[in-house]
């Protein structure tokens, strides 16, 4: 223990913090990712001993992952993909003019999460890796299942047509070369849908433009100006869900340490388990519930801790980040792997420390911020609105270089205009283009190697694990089609009475 | 509002100045700036007498080290990895223009622009002007694109400046597994065609060619093609799959802490860093003729049009990189075969490329993986 | 409230048609693909989507039908749509008389869009580099085609403040261009 706090001092603390301001700016500007901004400082920090580079790429992945959840809650665009679900209560409270509300929350938990995360990486590093091996080709296309299908009840009262978006979304991120074969799919001739579609320009078109078109539409109607709720707002009211938080956060670690999965998935499930759990929130969910900002915020940051455990024991990077932070290690000559903790503890408590370190700027940084930046809704929407435009324009340029995306985030956007408009739900369309190709080739890997087996539907379906989550993906989508949930409820209260 | 920009402005110059301070790669001092392409003009005001003396010191510092000419390069660089962040690729590109920019005097930026097996990325830079201020790492996928029908680029499409390294491949079983050695595996194998599994890195990559020559030597397996090469080998750790073959520094420290067993090398020959693992070679001589070549292999490449002198001034630059300590340490540390110290001058590579073409396309071809048939593209079968 | 259970099943014949025009798809690039085993087919995944879009857009009908029958009862269901409805303004539903209206705003901001990117897409200004320092600033094409898309934007959304007119889109774009720009290399047009 001791041996770790003697990586500290002042050179490294001030790495962490202007990793977190950076860090702040860039996830909280729609457009700007935390990746982006983590392969810039690979380029920057590779001269730098080792321990500062992670401290400032620690502090930037922290708080950017947070960050993301400001411009969700004021202005409706996600920094990434997990902060979709920050939007569906974010943004609702944001209009009632309780901003400084829900970024307050949003801070509180953020913290809360990524400490839970990164002691559980501290403490459970190996058990965890070992978990995460077992699960085979059909566990994460059953996972990812699994996540579509909660996202189907969470965003909608629709059920199917939450679904119908969930197909959407598979079907755009199916556009491109397939990821085993490298076919062209579903390209229309198109060289430039030859790479597939990002996710940063659908999220911004999605969400941001989007939005631009919705306050367009309705610019008479709506007052230009939103104002402000004067309000107290105390620890304690908002520290009241911490059990539940600590269960939510449970869920972003473990989904945090699949590959694949990540903020997103853990996100969509520790809502819609929240959502089941808290039966009678004060504002219904969806409509600007703290308890939906909760478990959205504390399960994405928990994710952080969690995806550092298979890309630092397994040299697997759980999301976008830990791929950049992966490359930072190979250049400056560490190698990831099952040994890696044993054999370069230094590292790997520079790694722990920054990363706590990184929690508390983000606690600092979150107060210091939010009570100034929530006045931001409090700008004319015929000012914020053009600026939003601009930044959603650079924000998917910026992603690959191209315009070909822009055009996409502008079709994009009308798109979502016209789903908000007939009521289909964005979210599940995100997290279905995000999940997507993981989805396509975890499945057919599973058929192919199930088929050269003697009995392949017990190799594809025999393990304990698959068969855990077969059962909980049936149970969530029988528990919400009308016509067979009467039966489904009558099932858990028989269950129960037992 | 303002306030908020005055805000985000502090935080990026904030973040500017630590760039520049630590940083110890000379950035541009040049006060000639920005001649992209031919029709854009570049204007200066910067105060000249500072920059001159920056200029001036920062020479005195790098006289010996650089080869950089008068002409080329006068303004930062740009290097286009076609992968994504964190591969081999990626790596090695890294590495590779962190000291470069120490013998061009000029700040190298990387930048990532994956998939589509590398094409996008490739065709990016076929896009770019040929000034050379723009670099490509490509992998060995770019001699498979026109049979694979990817895209319409090959090797052809660039100047090669030089071969960096081959990854080389090794055959591991999970630690639990009941092969042991090489001939226990192959002869299951044949006991039971098509029935032992084996988990490669995608379609027309290393790893399935691979396969493709175990199927050419008469040994029929089950392929199935995971993510990447390290998603290949957690299928065999965690058990789901029988055999695999990834390079070697993605199998890292699973060799070390006993999670696979190396049963060989693909390759002729023993690698120097493990000398224990037999080559491949060894138990099937018949073999030869496929594994002379290496399987991955990276090449730093601009568009081929590009003038003479920058790509005389490119060739120079890499070979003081492939000279320094620190790129020979990268080198063994990541156990990598040393492509680059064995073709050095024009006529040696471009037989070498020629050669790896034509064993490569054909053997996809003749196994029903690549579209199109390769003398379309006028590649030569071996030996013929 | 007939209108919107029309739209039920209209949306689902529509889904129904494009989850048939992507099986067929799959089916037919399957059978024209050189690689014919269904497990590692890249055809496989697509096709069960389009199997399950056509299931929903069904399920999607029947609740049409069911609703339209239930609408000869009090229009309680009604309140549904709204619920599912978080994310749009408020006023969405309230003001559908006035829709075209509201979209011919909608278009106007769209084709001012369209210029945009019709202007980043041709224009070509020469990049101008100003050096204050060490610190280079380089502009081209994008900050000014920017600075006009933003004046523009805010005059058609109803700014008549000169000021605002004119120091707003340039602090917005000076900001926009030294963080991607400057900072992190992005290859701006």
């Amino acid at each position: 223990m001791l041996e770790m706090l003697s990586i500290i001092d002042g050179r490294f603390m001030a790495m962490v913090l202007l990793g977190s301001v950076a860090g702040l700016f860039v996830g909280a500007i729609p457009g700007l990712s935390v990746s982006m901004a983590t392969a810039l400082l690979v380029s920057i920090t590779y001269t730098w001993e080792h321990s500062d580079a992670l401290a400032m790429i620690m502090g930037v992945y922290v708080v950017g992952v947070f960050s993301g959840a400001v411009s969700a809650i004021l202005i409706n665009i996600p920094g990434a993909p997990s902060s979709v679900v920050t939007t569906l209560d974010g943004y609702p409270m944001s209009k009632k003019g309780q901003s400084y509300k829900a970024l307050y929350t949003a801070t509180i938990y953020s913290f809360t999460g990524s400490l839970f995360g990164l002691v559980a990486l501290g403490l459970l590093a190996t058990p965890v890796s070992r978990l995460a091996l077992k699960f085979t080709k059909m566990d994460y296309f059953l996972l990812a299942l699994f996540g579509l299908a909660t996202v189907g009840s969470v965003s909608t009262k629709n059920y199917a047509k939450g679904l119908i978006s969930v197909m959407i979304g598979l079907i755009i991120s199916m556009i491109g070369l397939d990821p085993l074969m490298g076919t062209k799919r579903l390209t229309f001739g198109l060289q430039n849908l030859t790479g597939g579609i990002s996710t940063v320009p659908a999220l911004v078109g999605f969400f941001g433009f989007a939005e631009v078109l919705s306050v367009v539409y309705n610019m008479k109607q709506e007052q230009n100006v939103l104002a402000m709720e004067k309000s107290k707002i105390s620890l304690e009211e908002v520290l009241k869900h911490w059990k539940l938080s600590l269960y939510t956060s449970t869920i972003g670690m473990l989904v945090g340490a699949l590959p694949g999965a990540g903020g997103p998935v853990a996100s969509f499930i520790a809502y819609n388990e929240a959502k089941r759990i808290v039966k009678d929130p004060e504002v219904p969910f969806g409509e600007g519930a703290v308890e939906g900002i909760m478990a959205s915020e504390s399960s994405n940051n928990a994710c952080i801790g969690g995806a550092l455990i298979p890309m630092l024991t397994l040299a697997v990077p759980g999301d976008a980040v830990t791929a950049i932070i992966l490359s930072v290690f190979y250049v400056h000559g560490l190698q990831p792997g099952p040994l890696f903790i044993r054999q370069n503890p230094e590292a790997f408590h520079a790694i722990l420390v920054a990363g706590i370190i990184a929690c508390f700027a983000l606690l600092i940084l979150g107060l210091l911020v939010a009570p100034r930046i929530c006045r931001i809704i409090t700008i004319p929407k015929n000012i914020m609105i053009p600026v939003v435009t601009s930044l959603c324009v650079i924000g998917s340029f910026a992603c690959n270089n191209r315009l070909f995306d822009v055009g996409l985030m502008f079709f994009f956007g009308l798109m979502g205009f016209l789903m908000r408009r007939f009521d289909y739900p964005v979210a599940p369309l995100i997290l279905a283009m995000v999940l997507g190709k993981m989805m396509d080739s975890n499945f057919r890997q599973a058929v192919s190697l199930a088929s050269s087996a003697e009995n392949p539907f017990m190799a594809m379906f025999g393990h304990p694990i698959t068969i855990i989550l077969t059962i909980c993906t049936l149970g969530v989508l029988l528990g919400n089609i009308p016509w067979t949930k009467k039966y489904m409820d009558k099932l858990t209260g028989m269950v129960k009475r037992k | 509002m303002r306030k908020l920009f005055a805000l985000g402005m502090a935080a990026v110059m904030c973040l500017s100045m630590t760039a520049c301070s630590v940083s110890t790669s000379s950035k541009t001092t040049t006060t000639a700036a920005a001649t992209t392409s031919a029709e854009t003009q570049a204007e200066t005001e910067a105060s000249e007498a500072e920059a001159a003396e920056t200029e001036a010191a920062s020479e005195a510092e790098k006289d010996t080290d650089l080869v950089a000419t008068a002409d080329y390069p006068t303004k930062p660089l740009t290097m286009i990895i076609p992968y994504g962040a964190g591969g081999t690729t990626d790596t090695w590109g890294r590495k590779l223009a962190v000291l470069l920019e120490k013998y061009l005097g000029q700040s190298i930026t990387v930048t990532n622009q994956g998939g589509a097996s590398g094409s996008i990325g490739s065709q990016f830079v076929k896009d770019q002007p040929s000034d050379g201020y723009t670099l490509l790492v490509c992998a060995e996928t770019m001699g498979t694109y026109r049979t694979m029908n990817i895209c319409d680029l090959g090797y052809d499409d660039f100047t090669v400046i030089s071969p960096l390294v081959g990854d080389p491949k090794v055959l591991v079983v999970g630690k639990d597994s009941k092969y042991n050695t090489l001939e226990e595996l192959l002869d299951d194998i044949k006991a039971n065609p098509g029935k032992i599994t084996m988990s490669h890195s995608g379609p027309g990559g290393s790893g399935h060619n691979q396969g493709l020559v175990l199927k050419e030597l008469g040994y029929e397996v089950a392929m199935t093609s995971f993510d990447s090469g390290n998603d290949a080998l957690l299928g065999v750790i965690g058990g789901q799959v029988d055999f695999t073959n990834p390079n070697i520094s993605t199998l890292g420290g699973y060799i070390e802490s006993g999670d696979v067993k190396p049963l060989a090398v693909f390759s002729s020959e023993r690698m120097e860093a493990y000398p224990d693992i037999p080559a491949f070679t060894e138990t099937v001589p018949e073999s030869e003729k496929y594994l002379n070549i290496p399987y991955t292999l990276l090449s730093f490449v601009v568009n081929n049009d590009t003038p003479q002198e920058v790509v005389d001034v490119l060739k120079a630059a890499s070979e003081k990189v492939f000279a320094d300590p620190e790129w020979t340490e990268f080198v063994k540390a990541n156990a990598a075969d040393p492509v680059f110290e064995k073709y050095t001058d024009d006529a040696s590579i471009q037989e070498f490329y020629d050669n790896w073409k034509s064993v490569i396309c054909w053997l996809q071809y003749e196994n029903g993986v690549a579209e199109k048939n390769p003398e379309e593209f006028g590649i030569k079968k071996i030996g013929e | 409230m007939k209108n919107k259970i029309h739209s039920l099943i209209i949306e689902g014949i529509l889904f129904c048609g494009s989850g048939i025009a992507l099986l067929s798809y799959s089916l037919v690039s399957y059978g024209k693909a050189f690689n014919k085993d269904w497990g590692q087919s890249p055809y496989l995944f697509l096709m069960l989507v389009g199997l399950a879009l056509i299931g929903l857009s069904i399920w999607l009908m029947g609740e049409g039908v069911l609703e339209m029958k239930r609408a000869d009862g009090p229009c309680a269901d009604g309140k549904s749509g709204r619920t599912g409805a978080k994310q749009t303004a408020a006023g969405d539903y309230a003001a559908k008389k006035q829709s075209a209206e509201k979209i011919r705003w909608v278009v106007i901001a769209l084709i001012l869009c369209g210029i945009y990117y019709m202007a980043l897409a041709w224009l070509k200004i020469p990049y101008i580099t100003i050096g204050i320092f060490t610190f280079l600033y380089t502009f081209s094409t994008f900050e000014v085609v920017t600075v006009v898309f933003l004046a523009a934007m805010m005059a058609f959304m109803g700014v008549r403040k000169p000021t605002v007119l004119v120091f707003v889109p340039l602090g917005t774009t000076l900001f926009l261009s030294i963080a991607f720009r400057t900072m992190l290399h992005v290859l701006l047009p």
